[in-house]
């Protein structure tokens, strides 16, 4: 099957982001719409449900640097938030996440953004007590 | 005129909406276009495109929306400042909703454990959970809105209105339920423990709950509620034991009233006559119009349902958010179920099980 270079992928990952495919719950898009590498990426995620996340909306950046996506992007949190995988000053710690620390090519930012989303509603994150809510690094 | 765009909006509940809107208008607009189509004012709307969160002031053109694209929307909680004034009076009757499934379960068909008690029907606190009310107890600001209460001559005079037991008390009751140590009593929370104690002592002997409200205090207002109060010592023994209570002192017993009708047990059917019982007059360890009268001012509370702290309008899922992932690590999984059962047993996990283990809620 033939790899389909970085730049075509990120513009496939920006129409979908646009469009609002996917169930709603995470949403991403680049940073500045005129950045032609596509590098820089912002993304949020919908607190899930029934979880001390419940209606917050976290802000995070993503970098797509030029081996993606062969390797991860780097992400970090702009809101606040407690979580194990997150460091102190709101970096995603790749090797603490599954998705990053054992990341395949066709993963996407979507999938990253789900992921994190579902690590919030995990038994041992759901009810981490966290900043307050607006509160930025 | 800038180019007009259409654009979809997502929201929760399956929510779509396709919006025409121009793009010099600003984010504000867009909020306050959706609110026409959908249930939600603009205020509470939350709007997220592409990665970030749309600022009410930006206009449409600087995030670069195009037709055909989707905008995320997503209801804010409401704010708790942004709710009435709690210092608006009390609904009297919330206690005794009958359709709230607390008083149901207060009722004659649930425990009727501590009914007519239930000043926190809608603070998702289930009254019949030992540890529950403890920790209330514990809970400075439970305390003080306790004695806030009493201080208010508003509310004072409501409870005693909506009780008519109360009210033929006349006067003295206000003193009684004003006056600085019965406030001390109620916002000490080892004087409510000992009542609830005794409470179920009682039960313990054999008494139904609720066998007529405070009759006493009914019977012989100068007596209860005129007296000097509390009388010194009252509470000196706390370790009441007694089970060798006397059948004889039922009409005594503090468990005010089992019926939904909160405090007001009996029908004020005394005559005046009726000479205070005494309980537990040959141990000497509780004075009696002290009993009646804290089951008539915990009574009266019933009546009031849950003013002493805003109510609890959050949605069953988040107020019982433990109680939830505790079924759900149980291995009960239906969701829907488990708010059901949650919500028909007041919180209580192991009532909840039993209530999913014979086939309700589904």
């Amino acid at each position: 099957m033939a790899v389909v270079p970085r730049n075509f992928r990120l513009l496939e990952e920006l129409e979908k982001g646009e469009k609002g495919i996917g169930d709603g719950s995470c949403s991403y898009g680049l940073e500045d719409g005129d950045d032609i590498t596509m590098s820089n990426w912002n993304g949020t995620i919908i607190g899930p449900g029934h979880t001390v996340h419940e209606n917050r909306i976290y802000s995070l950046k993503i970098h797509c640097d030029d081996s993606y996506p062969d390797s991860p992007p780097r992400i970090s949190f702009l809101s606040r938030v407690n979580l194990p995988f997150v460091a102190a000053n709101g970096q995603v710690e790749a090797g603490k996440i599954g998705v990053l620390a054992h990341w395949r090519r066709n993963y996407t930012i979507e999938t990253v953004l789900v992921e994190m989303r579902k690590e919030m509603a995990s038994p041992t994150n759901r009810k981490l007590p966290q900043p307050p809510e607006g509160s930025v690094y | 005129m800038a180019e007009e765009i259409s654009i979809n909006v997502k929201g929760p509940n399956e929510l779509k909406l396709s919006i025409s809107i121009s793009l010099d208008k600003t984010v504000l607009d867009l909020k306050e276009s959706i609110a026409e189509c959908a249930d939600v004012p603009a205020a509470q709307q939350r709007l997220i495109y592409s990665g970030r969160v749309l600022k009410d002031d930006d206009a449409l053109s600087s995030y670069k929306l195009a037709s055909g694209h989707t905008v995320h929307m997503v209801k804010s909680p409401v704010r708790r400042d942004a709710e009435p004034p709690r210092q608006q009076l009390p609904t009297m009757q919330t206690g005794q909703n009958p359709t709230d499934p607390l008083t149901v379960l207060n009722g004659p068909a649930g425990h009727g454990v501590m009914a007519g008690f239930n000043p926190f029907a809608q603070m998702g606190v289930n009254p019949n959970d030992p540890n529950m009310m403890q920790s209330m107890l514990d809970s400075p600001e439970f305390l003080q809105s306790m004695s806030h209460l009493m201080s208010n001559p508003q509310i004072l005079d409501q409870i005693i209105a909506s009780n008519p037991q109360l009210a033929a008390m006349g006067p003295q009751v206000r003193q009684v339920l004003q006056s600085e140590q019965f406030r001390q009593m109620m916002s000490n929370p080892d004087s409510i423990r000992q009542m609830i104690q005794m409470q179920r002592m009682l039960q313990g002997m054999g008494m139904n709950p609720g066998m007529g409200g405070f009759p006493g205090m009914y019977g012989a207002p100068g007596a209860a509620g005129g007296a000097t109060f509390p009388p010194p010592g009252a509470f000196g023994t706390p370790t009441t034991t007694g089970s060798t209570g006397t059948p004889g002192a039922a009409p005594a017993a503090p468990g005010a009233g089992t019926t939904p009708a909160g405090g007001a047990g009996s029908p004020p059917t005394g005559t005046g006559a009726v000479p205070p019982v005494t309980p537990f007059g040959n141990y000497g360890m509780v004075d009696p119009n002290l009993m009646n009268l804290l089951a008539g001012g915990m009574g009266g509370m019933g009546g009031f349902g849950a003013p002493a702290q805003p109510a609890d309008t959050r949605p069953p899922e988040q107020r019982y958010e433990t109680q939830l992932s505790q079924l759900q690590t149980m291995g009960f999984t239906n969701a829907q179920q488990n708010i059901r059962a949650l919500m028909a047993t007041g919180g209580n996990v192991n009532a909840a099980v039993e209530y999913i283990l014979n086939g309700g809620g589904l």
